[in-house]
């Protein structure tokens, strides 16, 4: 079969741009370090109350010498606990580990405006690390649907200056 | 087709290509004398502007929207 040479040209071109779509992601996760949400655990759904998610909220924790945050977080028809009744409230400049799952249905947790957004699976924890680098409330929204009242489902995140973060609302 | 809705019984007419039933055809050229310069054009600047829009939508708008996932 005969292909004009232009046409050749152009059906190699495309090559050369799935070929460059590629490179870039895989340049992205290898030399970026870009992450994304991978297995943690799975843990039995009616059960979290025999679980840190039982008593959710920030906890203190030291990690290589470093105090880090880890926050539990339960997604329930239609909030986030915490996060929608009270702010979850974190210090900026330092690791945070967030811990979700849900006691219901599959919802979303997603930090407006941010990388940070993972879904909440009844069965499954999902688990992300982060550092918040400025001073700043960012909004959480669920992003899968959820039942009647979804699109009412939300929350805030308040981050403080390390020096303003009050640990007496931290959770044992 | 409307030529042969005009010409529905000349059998001959239709037997015909369609150089020979168009004679004022000047000039007939082989494919690879036929060189799209415009539609070449057309493509790549197409092309470019995926490109561009996907260095954006990755650098820009993907990986420069920290807070990121870190671990």
């Amino acid at each position: 079969m005969h292909i004009h040479k232009f046409e050749q040209f152009w059906i190699k071109l495309s090559f050369v741009l799935i070929a460059f779509f590629i490179v870039t992601v895989v340049y992205g996760f290898v030399a970026m370090d870009l992450k994304v949400i991978g297995d943690h655990a799975t843990i039995d759904p009616q059960n979290l109350a025999d679980t840190k998610f039982g008593n959710p909220g920030v906890r203190e924790v030291t990690r290589n010498g470093q105090t880090e945050y880890e926050v539990y977080v339960q997604t329930i028809q239609f909030a986030f606990n915490p996060g929608t009744a009270q702010p979850i409230v974190v210090p900026a400049n330092t690791r945070v580990t967030f811990y979700i799952t849900s006691p219901d249905v599959l919802h979303g947790f997603d930090v407006a405006g941010t990388n940070l957004n993972t879904m909440s699976i009844p069965g499954q924890v999902a688990k992300f690390t982060t550092i918040f680098p400025e001073v700043r409330e960012y909004g959480i929204v669920c992003n899968e649907y959820c039942g009647p009242a979804h699109h009412v489902m939300e929350g805030k995140i308040k981050v403080v200056p390390k020096s303003e973060f009050d640990k007496s609302n931290l959770v044992e | 087709m409307p030529e042969e809705k005009s010409n529905p019984t000349n059998n001959n007419e239709s037997e015909k290509s369609w150089e020979e039933r168009n004679p004022d055809i000047v000039r007939e050229i082989t494919i690879d004398e036929y060189q799209p310069y415009g539609t070449l054009t057309l493509t790549l600047i197409y092309f470019a502007i995926v490109a561009l829009m996907w260095v954006f939508m990755y650098f820009v708008e993907f990986a420069g929207n920290a807070p990121s996932i870190i671990d």
